[in-house]
């Protein structure tokens, strides 16, 4: 019985269905937002899911000078590891598996996404994909430092005087204490995290490494049929667990009690924060270039981020 | 279920890969806008990808150069199938007014199988998105089909 | 500020989309005096040959066949595949027989669609009969 109700979590509920069906319907909201605000009517919200299964349906090439196993097997990785965060993210008080370390966890497997895409781009042996991968590794190493901070302040305050790394505290200290958001100290970290959204998920202003108009989408240029459904997907999951992981940080707290209400106030509340930090800067801002990505994360980010750190560690 | 997502899907989400053959750019600043607010080929799920890999459709503009045919033809045999190809403006059909020129090897017709025809010199983004609503309906056919 | 289209942009969640959202449906007229695809009236067409010559991409041919009467048959053919639409051709039509139509919505998947063609009748001249040779006058002497 433990087993199928653990089946059930990691297959259906938080797991695979959910993120899946809920990715699309955040890629098709983000989509269709940008397009209204750019005063068109732009696709319908399903949109992302006719991509997903036309993209099914092709032919899938793979090239001469590819390394077929990695090249095939590097966005189903991706996959299985997002699917993986969706599981440690805690929705309100709801979190099947919690354990002592998850915020590391989640701190690392949120790396394996970008690596897969790295590893791909690389196995296929294209020189625009070989451009998109040093690019993509510029950005991992912008955003991951800020990241890294941000999850430290927040289990600095939740651990109450010593370090947490379980997203257990830090849920049970935003039900004490309220949501995260409200403590001002916590603050430069909340907008340092909204920034880091984009560049994590590949969103517009800091998609560097996918620039389909300079490098030919970079890592996934020689990716078609199949194998590009699946990264396609894993870039519809990112926009739905990055504002998810936000939500869980900083807007946590006391549910409703009753799960479906959880589940409908945390899904509104990843609207939310999709809206702020990734569709309104897709819709106003034109691609920065890459050295000007890497000085945004590592002065701006980072030292909001620092900031917050300090002030947390001040206790103030 | 599957099956059936994937049909129904194959005409709705149609991206596009453009080949400029030797145009004048007329043709093509009228494809680019399209996209633009006032058009909006994205509300048919109609999205500019940046490589053949990616491509249902591959939209060439221009008569076919020699400096570009090879190229045409790598970005045709780059593009997976189910894929359809389709001629902007009178110059990949004909040539246009740089027929008999020493340095154009066209029309498109004489390389490869043209799906759908636009005529126009240049054609209005209307007449560029009838085409690409013809291109979609071969799509689904194809899909059908296999 | 850093953001000019900030504004912009939340204005336009609000606003109506500047979308024609009719269009694949219903075609909206051209603007007045557009150049579109070709009509040509063979009834009034005098077969003069200007608008071959003026034509800069050749897109018009004209072939003669001829009819079991002796007759010429005429076909003039404009390939739209081929046309600029830059309507010399109309203007220099004696007859006005050549007009460019505001419709330019030219779409096909069959090349054999693109070509506006009209076919007249040129009669074989009627030749009258000579008038019999009448012998010179004489010169008078």
């Amino acid at each position: 019985m433990a087993i199928l109700t653990i089946l059930f979590y990691i297959l259906i509920f938080p797991g695979l269905l959910f993120c899946v069906a809920v990715g699309l319907l955040f890629a098709g909201i983000d989509r269709k937002l940008v397009a209204r605000m750019q005063g068109r009517v732009g696709p319908p919200v399903t949109q992302p899911l006719y991509d997903f299964f036309k993209l099914i349906g092709k032919e899938t090439i793979i090239p001469a000078a590819a390394n077929k196993k990695v090249f095939l097997a590097a966005p189903v990785v991706g996959l299985v590891s997002l699917v993986t965060i969706a599981l440690f993210i805690p929705i309100k008080l709801f979190m099947p598996f919690n354990g002592m370390m998850d915020v590391v966890v989640i701190l690392y497997l949120l790396c394996i996404p970008s690596l897969c895409l790295i590893v791909g781009g690389a196995a296929s042996g294209s020189p625009f994909a070989g451009v998109g991968i040093s690019r993509e590794m510029v950005a991992i190493i912008a955003y991951e430092l800020p990241l890294a901070i941000i999850l430290l302040t927040a289990g600095k305050l939740a651990g109450l005087g010593e370090v947490t790394f379980s997203f257990a505290d830090i849920e049970l200290y935003q039900a004490y204490f309220g949501p995260n958001l409200l403590h001002w100290s916590m603050l430069p970290a909340a907008v340092a995290m909204l920034l880091v959204i984009p560049c994590e998920v590949g969103a517009h202003p800091f998609d560097i490494a996918e620039a389909e108009t300079e490098i030919c989408e970079g890592p996934l240029c020689e990716y078609s049929g199949r194998p590009l459904a699946v990264f396609k997907l894993n870039t519809a999951l990112k926009t739905f667990i990055m504002p998810a992981l936000f939500t869980a940080l900083f807007l946590g707290g006391m549910g409703t009690g009753m799960l479906w209400l959880d589940v409908l106030i945390f899904l509104a509340e990843c609207v939310a924060v999709m809206f702020v930090s990734m569709t309104l800067p897709h819709a106003i801002c034109a691609r920065l270039k890459v050295e000007q990505v890497f000085k945004f994360y590592w002065t701006i980010v980072t030292g909001l981020a620092i900031c917050s750190f300090v002030l947390v560690w001040l206790g103030v | 279920m599957f099956n059936k997502l994937i049909k129904k899907s194959a005409g709705k989400s149609p991206w596009l890969f453009h080949v400029n053959a030797g145009s004048c750019n007329g043709c093509d600043i009228e494809i680019v806008a399209c996209l633009t607010p006032r058009y909006d080929a994205e509300r048919l799920g109609f999205k500019l990808a940046g490589t053949p890999r990616h491509a249902d459709i591959i939209v060439v503009s221009g008569p076919v150069t020699s400096q570009t045919k090879e190229r045409v033809l790598r970005v045709l045999a780059q593009a997976p199938e189910p894929k359809v190809v389709v001629a902007i403006g009178s110059c990949p059909q004909s040539c246009n007014v740089f027929k008999g020129s020493y340095s154009v090897e066209g029309p498109l017709k004489k390389i490869t199988h043209v799906d759908v025809e636009v005529c126009g010199c240049a054609p209005k983004p209307e007449a560029i998105m009838a085409g690409l609503v013809e291109a979609t309906k071969i799509l689904r056919e194809k899909r059908g089909e296999s | 500020m850093m953001l000019p289209y900030l504004e912009e942009a939340i204005k336009n969640l609000f606003k109506k989309p500047a979308t024609r959202v009719s269009f694949p449906k219903e075609i909206p007229p051209a603007a007045p005096d557009y150049r579109g695809r070709i009509s040509y009236d063979p009834t009034v067409c005098v077969n003069c040959g200007m608008c071959i010559r003026v034509c800069a991409p050749a897109a018009i041919t004209k072939t003669v066949e001829k009819n079991e009467d002796g007759d010429d048959v005429i076909t003039m053919a404009f390939d739209l595949g081929s046309c600029t639409y830059c309507r010399t051709c109309a203007d220099f039509c004696a007859k006005k027989a050549i007009k460019l139509t505001e419709d330019y919505v030219m779409v096909s998947t069959n090349p054999a669609d693109l070509i506006v063609s009209g076919t007249f009748v040129k009669k074989k001249p009627v030749i009258p009969p000579k008038p019999p040779v009448q012998a010179a006058p004489k010169a008078e002497g």
